[in-house]
């Protein structure tokens, strides 16, 4: 009965057929654009210090949380989706099982965010190219190049999507609403840092467990700037914490919400 | 028609909660057949027909499509199954050629499959522009388009005649019966129009609260060898009893059982004896009368 590549193809065919899958794409190449092209602009009629390309893509990286909020949209929309339209009673009824629908899914929303990704880094780089000069950047550590900088950098958020992307598909996997899988997911990427302040893991020794406290693995590696007053790599290390430690949080977590989503939508008795 | 029957449910239940909603549903569900599910709303109807296509998972006992279980062999049953559940949903960003595209591509049907489905329901013209621009009529069809696409040994169809217009509802009957008797499908319909069911199906499970109430079968009789009660209209009631022996009177009619050509009979014997004739009738109960006698009325179960 076909392959599970069929089942792919159609997960893909849904969400690029969709003007809103377009909007994104268009939203990641023109932002970067316009942000370069302010700051290129102001800078030649300033005439202020000129800002170098590496600089530039490695500053334009930030820009990435567009690239966590859509892959974050589109893994909240994929199950909950089917449910909202009525057509999930349709795509069950094929000769295909549950996890195996599920699995489809999942491995989309991943092709999504990966294409997504290097979408974003080919036109954050080739913008910094094209409006910057080619100073020598001011942040390059010893033994290691600009590209891998800037790579490793977006690594970091990359890993970060994927956490919030699977909580956002166990939710909406959970819930069958794609609204309160968006607000949920967004209220943790955005409200992490506050509520990583007010519970602090060297006072409650649990806290380092959770899931704010363990995202932005980068933090594990910027104290080479040393100008923060206040670095919260210190206070993680005080609290026994360490990169790998926080991998192994973040992929269990990950592990966690997938396998609540994959026995939810097993059992699940579809009603809709 | 006698052989192994294509679904057997055997013993179905389903609990939610603590309610009961299918109550040890047992029916098998002979090939070949337009065969109806009729029952008022909230009987039950859907949840069965859930369960049938593994939707909904069964508290108790199991249903066998085709010889697998659609609990322990899920993808080997339902393999044999084209259904619309309820209102076809589709996809309405798509057009109906690429939501067609979308279910072949999971049941592994070629390109010519899906012309010869969209064919037969008569969507050519508009099979490649957006679902969203389409009618309840013509969602119905690419929905039937859809549940005929892999050449089901069993269509399930429910509530099929919702939204249609009556050239539309003619136009599905004739096409289900084209199927059941070119491509020995069985047509699984549920409904709660009796008139319909009884224009479209070979047989009848009757279904109330949950539970089987009866089976009973629409087209076995020949007309001509069927038996009704028949009402003769006449001036002179109390003599036609007299003359005839049998039946009984209403009114100013003497209603009797007879055939076809007992009716003549009978007719020209009234006639012979001087008795006027205004009108002859048969009375039989249609299937409406019979179930609404049956499911008490207007009880939601």
């Amino acid at each position: 009965m076909g392959n599970f590549l069929a089942l792919v193809q159609n997960e893909n065919m849904k969400i690029y057929r969709r003007l809103r899958t377009w909007i994104m794409f268009g939203m990641i190449i023109v932002l970067p654009i316009v942000f370069a092209g302010l700051i290129a602009f102001s800078e030649s009629h300033t005439g202020s210090s000129q800002t170098g390309a590496w600089d530039m893509a490695k500053n334009l990286s930030s820009i990435y949380f567009l690239v966590s909020i859509f892959t974050l949209i589109v893994a909240a929309d994929i199950v909950a989706g089917e449910f909202t339209w009525g057509t999930v009673k349709l795509l069950l009824i094929r000769p295909w099982s549950r996890s195996k629908v599920l699995l489809s899914k999942l491995l989309s929303v991943l092709l999504f965010s990966i294409l997504m990704s290097i979408v974003f880094f080919i036109v954050i780089i080739s913008v910094s190219m094209l409006f910057f000069q080619h100073n020598p950047p001011a942040f390059l550590e010893l033994g290691s190049t600009p590209l891998e900088q800037v790579l490793l950098v977006l690594l970091y958020k990359f890993i970060d999507l994927l956490v919030i992307s699977s909580l956002a598909f166990m939710i909406s996997t959970v819930f069958r609403a794609s609204g309160i899988a968006i607000g949920l997911s967004m209220f943790i990427m955005m409200a992490g840092n506050t509520i990583a302040v007010l519970l602090n893991p060297i006072r409650y020794p649990w806290a380092k467990y959770l899931l704010f406290h363990n995202m932005d693995l980068s933090k594990y590696v910027t104290n080479t700037g040393g100008d923060t007053s206040f670095s919260f790599a210190s206070l993680y290390e005080k609290a026994g914490m360490s990169m790998g430690f926080s991998a192994i949080v973040l992929a269990v977590y990950v592990v966690v919400f997938l396998a609540i989503a994959w026995m939810v939508f097993k059992r699940r008795d579809v009603a809709a | 028609m006698s052989q192994e029957p294509v679904v057997r449910l055997t013993n179905v239940t389903k609990k939610i909660g603590a309610k009961t909603i299918i109550d040890r549903l047992t029916l098998d569900i002979p090939a070949g057949q337009v065969f109806g599910f009729l029952g008022p709303n909230g009987s039950g109807k859907t949840t069965t027909i859930r369960m049938m296509v593994g939707l909904m998972s069964i508290t108790q006992g199991d249903i066998v499509i085709n010889g697998s279980s659609i609990k322990s062999d899920f993808e080997k049953a339902v393999a044999h199954v084209g259904a619309i559940v309820e209102n076809p949903e589709m996809y309405k960003f798509l057009t109906g050629y690429q939501n067609m595209v979308h279910y072949a591509r999971m049941s592994g049907v070629g390109k010519e499959r899906i012309d010869e489905a969209i064919a037969l329901v008569g969507l050519e013209n508009r099979i490649h522009d957006k679902v969203k621009t389409y009618s309840l009529g013509m969602r119905q069809r690419l929905g039937v388009a859809q549940a005929i696409l892999q050449r089901p040994k069993l269509l399930i169809l429910d509530e099929p005649t919702n939204g249609l217009d009556p050239q539309g509802i003619r136009e599905l009957r004739d096409y289900l019966r084209q199927l059941t008797q070119q491509e020995g499908t069985t047509v699984f319909v549920s409904s709660h129009l009796l008139s319909e069911m009884e224009l479209m199906c070979d047989t009848v499970a009757v279904i109330q609260g949950g539970r089987l109430i009866d089976v009973r079968s629409l087209k076995s009789q020949d007309a001509g060898e069927q038996y009704a009660e028949t009402g003769f209209d006449v001036n002179e009631p109390e003599r036609a009893l007299e003359l005839i022996g049998t039946g009984r009177l209403e009114g100013t009619r003497l209603i009797v059982t007879a055939n076809r050509e007992q009716i003549a009979d009978l007719n020209s014997r009234l006639v012979s004896a001087g008795i006027k004739v205004y009108g002859i009738q048969t009375l039989t109960r249609s299937l409406e009368d019979q179930f609404l006698e049956m499911t008490g009325g207007g009880q939601i179960g």
